[in-house]
């Protein structure tokens, strides 16, 4: 019975070491060439092809924080704001700590897209956004493995020394994992649960109602980061501003920020 | 009576009353009745009236009516919808009653077709309804002002409504009655009250009016009126300015100005009552005073004015974008010289008389040596004299293309005058400007941006990044996973459980543990069948030796050791009666009494005697110890 669940385990973990490595050996080399490319386009000032590399490896899968970076930039030379935002927006919640993000997203991005949060709010929201939600996600996971390791020991411990240190340091852990748990969780809400887009052109008009007929309340600037909180209705999608104003935007004129 | 004829009984019981149901229902449905109507059904232009159905019929859920178009009337209110039932002499009637607030500004008579409702999938139709708007000028108005549309004020007191006739109205004073489609009008809202009316409130009527065919900007809204007195005629007037704007029209014909009231507070005399705590005025009137006097609200609308909006005449220069007013026009650079990695602004200025926020951008001519980005207007505004005024600016961003000596051709720009009631060309200097090679990197120019790092200097429109973005990156090892973050992995969150199956079994195992060394029985019940098991082992291989003295002293001491094991006894000390009379006493069946006491005996003499039994005695005596331990095992 012991050597059966020992053959089964060795070979869910086989399977599951060959498909993250089939995935990634296949297209490593052709990813990079391809990279390499569109890094001398932009050199060359072909800022167009430079981006359509870029944007092809993102729909290939690509999925990392320097290519979104650099398809911002390309964005950015092109004078399209909207998708230079956008791709500094996406990089940026995958490397939130990136210098070069968050200056060149702070150059480009409108004054609209500022929040300004409670200032109890503002060390939480430092400590939320210092990390990214893969790092989030791995931290509350070796948090919950500590903790579970340490009450392990204190449940197979036979001496009462051995039982009150792993005591402790199961609280100790636990209240960790409990607080990156919280973190994790305005994490997931905000870059997984609520839709967030971009407005891509200069000027787009903000309407009180979902159509051309109903009354023009604002233009927002290119690279305007709203919060989606409708489902579209007639080709139209009711989102919030970062500073709580809530219109209707055509679905032609925004972006989304979340790709999965 | 069966159970099957009580079934069929109360089927027919409840068939019976289902179609009773029914039947009633449809009469109930025939009884629906839809009727509509307008109150007052005879209104001035601007006046709201109530627009009514109301579907009365014998079932609670009355259907929805479907409402006419009402596109001819601007909606006030509503739909709102009241209901009512009533249950007399055991039948339940209801009505439900829709009502939108509408007004219409032009005079005529106005049809609202029939509203629909549908019951069992027939058409009931309303009556239809006739609204009639008409101009009615207040009887005693003064005779300088009789040409005037004005209406008297409403009062909820009919005497009073007949006295103020003439003596309180608003007027509605245009600048021009026939202007051109996109030149200002200013309209002043003025009110008139008879010297000596007692004027104690006042406010602005709602709703207010929207003035949908016009732009509209306001110049002035009294917050308090300051009266001052003027002579019509042979009478004495005080009079305050409530209200100015600046309209401009932008759509040929008639069209009305919409009107707009004033509510007035006029103080009245009343009889003194006797008072008591509750019916004290202070605590039921409002407008009321201690002295008997309380304020009456008067609603007073403005005089109805009609605009003759003139078209543009025809042919148009090729350059107009459709300017209106008395302008003029020039056009500067914001440098004298510059390089080929300069921006330059190019200002095309338009100021004078007129909306000049409606002033549209120039059409520019070829800029040979230039490259033309985005233009940015800047508008500013000037009320002078009750007419709007200003000037509009529009900053063209442009990177000479080359060095040397560049001209920037002169840009004409053709409005229309409404003055001088023609077309006026105007044109502005070409300039010329010394454009010198470039030194550095290009600046990097985003369109249509603005943020706080960049250069405001021209105005927005185009904007030159003081420090120039970030360079791009390059990558060790690019990141292949499709985007999705490892929350939403399915491994990802399996993986979590490991700990958490991890943390559980170390708990059950610490229990069992702690169970173990507290309870010996247990401890040794649980590790019988292992025990016996090793001996039956070591019994068999006794037997395949041959050796029948090993084998019964192994068999038999397997034996006692299983069931001291699982009594908790010392298996040396335990005899076969005791061991039967425990068996017996677990409710051991007596075959597998007989089998022990049998095994047990037969070891005992092979050991004290020894014999050679055969090989399948020995077999058969294994097999029969192996069965009695599995089925003992089992049964506990």
């Amino acid at each position: 019975m012991r050597r059966r669940i020992l053959i089964l385990l060795n070979s869910i973990a086989l399977f599951l070491a060959l498909a993250v490595c089939a995935n990634a050996a296949l297209t490593r080399a052709e990813i990079k060439a391809q990279f390499e490319r569109a890094a001398g386009l932009y050199d060359q000032k072909q800022f167009a092809k430079a981006l359509e590399i870029y944007e092809s490896l993102e729909l290939a899968g690509v999925h990392d924080a320097v290519l979104l970076y650099n398809a911002g930039n390309a964005c950015a030379r092109l004078g399209d704001i909207g998708g230079a935002v956008l791709y500094y927006i996406r990089a940026k919640r995958l490397a939130p700590r990136d210098r070069d993000i968050k200056e060149n997203l702070n150059r480009l991005q409108p004054a609209v897209n500022q929040t300004n949060a409670f200032f109890l709010f503002k060390p939480l929201g430092w400590i939320k956004n210092s990390l990214s939600l893969d790092e989030w996600s791995l931290c509350v996971s070796i948090l919950l493995f500590l903790s579970c390791l340490a009450l392990g020991v204190r449940f197979l411990g036979r001496s009462a020394r051995v039982i009150g240190a792993a005591r402790s340091i199961f609280v100790l852990f636990a209240i960790l994992f409990i607080l990156s748990g919280a973190f994790l969780s305005f994490k997931v809400y905000e870059e997984v649960i609520v839709k967030s887009a971009v407005a891509m052109k200069a000027d787009t008009l903000a309407r009180s109602g979902p159509g051309e007929q109903f009354e023009e309340l604002y233009k927002l600037p290119a690279g305007t980061h709203v919060r989606v909180i409708s489902a579209p209705q007639g080709g139209w999608v009711r989102i919030r501003l970062m500073d709580g104003r809530s219109a209707y935007l055509p679905l032609t004129e925004i972006r989304p920020v979340n790709i999965f | 009576m069966t159970v099957k004829e009580m079934m069929k009984s109360h089927l027919k019981i409840m068939a019976l009353v289902a179609g009773l149901l029914l039947w009633t229902l449809g009469l109930w449905a025939q009884n629906v009745d839809i009727a509509a109507s307008a109150e007052p059904s005879t209104v001035t232009p601007g006046e709201e009236f109530i627009y009514s159905v109301r579907v009365q019929g014998g079932i609670s859920n009355l259907p929805k009516p479907q409402l006419p178009a009402l596109d001819q009337f601007e909606i006030l209110s509503g739909p709102n919808q009241s209901q009512s039932f009533q249950f007399i002499n055991g039948r339940m009637s209801g009505e439900v009653q829709y009502s939108v607030g509408l007004r219409c500004m032009k005079p005529g008579d106005y049809k609202i077709a029939p509203a629909e409702i549908k019951v069992n999938g027939k058409t009931i139709k309303s009556n239809e309804v006739i609204v009639k708007v008409t101009q009615t000028s207040a009887a005693n108005i003064p005779s300088p002002l009789k040409d005037e549309k004005i209406p008297a004020p409403s009062a909820s007191n009919p005497d009073l409504r007949k006295q103020l006739d003439g003596k309180l109205f608003l007027r509605t004073e245009v600048s021009k009655a026939n202007p051109f489609v996109g030149e200002p009008v200013t309209v002043s809202y003025t009110l008139y009250a008879q010297k000596g009316l007692p004027l104690v409130q006042w406010g602005l009527g709602e709703p207010q009016p929207q003035f949908r065919e016009f732009m509209k900007e306001d110049i002035f809204q009294a917050e308090r009126l300051s009266f001052r007195e003027v002579a019509i005629g042979s009478e004495t007037f005080q009079t305050a300015l409530v209200k100015k704007i600046i309209l401009t029209p932008t759509k040929t014909g008639k069209t009305i100005i919409d009107p707009m009231s004033v509510v007035i507070g006029l103080q009245t005399q009343t009889q003194q009552r006797r008072r008591s705590f509750f019916n004290d005025p202070f605590f039921d009137d409002p407008f009321g005073d201690p002295f008997g006097r309380r304020a009456e609200q008067v609603n007073v609308p403005s005089s109805f004015v009609e605009l003759d909006v003139l078209p543009l005449p025809e042919p148009r220069p090729a350059d107009f974008t459709g300017t209106v007013g008395d302008y003029t026009f020039s056009a500067k650079l914001d440098r004298a010289s510059a390089t080929m990695d300069d921006l330059l602004t190019l200002s095309l200025i338009i100021s004078g008389k007129g909306s000049v926020e409606s002033a549209l951008q120039p059409k520019l001519p070829p800029m040979d040596g230039f490259e033309v980005y985005e233009t940015k207007a800047k508008t500013d505004k000037k009320i002078i004299a009750d007419a709007p005024s200003g000037s509009r600016s529009f900053d063209v961003v442009l990177r000479p293309q080359k060095s040397g000596e560049l001209e920037i051709p002169s840009v004409s720009y053709s409005i229309f005058n409404p003055e001088k009631k023609q077309y006026v060309s105007l044109k502005s200097e070409p300039i010329k400007i010394n454009i010198a090679e470039g030194t550095s990197k290009a600046p990097l120019v985003i369109a249509g941006h603005v943020s706080q790092q960049t250069t405001a200097g021209n105005g927005g429109a185009v904007v030159e990044i003081n420090a120039d973005i970030n360079y791009i990156k390059q990558a060790k090892e690019l990141r292949a996973g499709g985007g999705r973050p490892l929350i939403l992995r399915g491994w990802f969150l399996l993986t979590q459980m490991l700990p958490l199956v991890f943390a559980a079994s170390t708990f059950m195992f610490s229990r069992r543990r702690d169970a173990l060394e507290s309870d010996r029985g247990l401890a040794r019940r649980l590790r019988a069948r292992g025990a016996a098991a090793k001996r039956l082992k070591q019994a068999a291989a006794a037997l395949n030796k041959g050796d029948s003295d090993a084998f019964y002293a192994e068999l038999g001491f397997a034996l006692r050791s299983f069931f001291g094991d699982m009594f908790n006894r010392e298996p040396h000390g335990l005899t076969i009666d005791e061991l039967v009379n425990i068996l017996e006493e677990r409710n051991s069946s007596q075959d597998e009494c007989d089998a022990v006491r049998a095994l047990l005996e037969q070891a005992d003499s092979a050991r004290y005697s020894p014999s050679n039994q055969s090989r399948d005695e020995m077999q058969r005596d294994y097999e029969k110890a192996f069965h009695v331990i599995q089925n003992f095992r089992k049964k506990t």
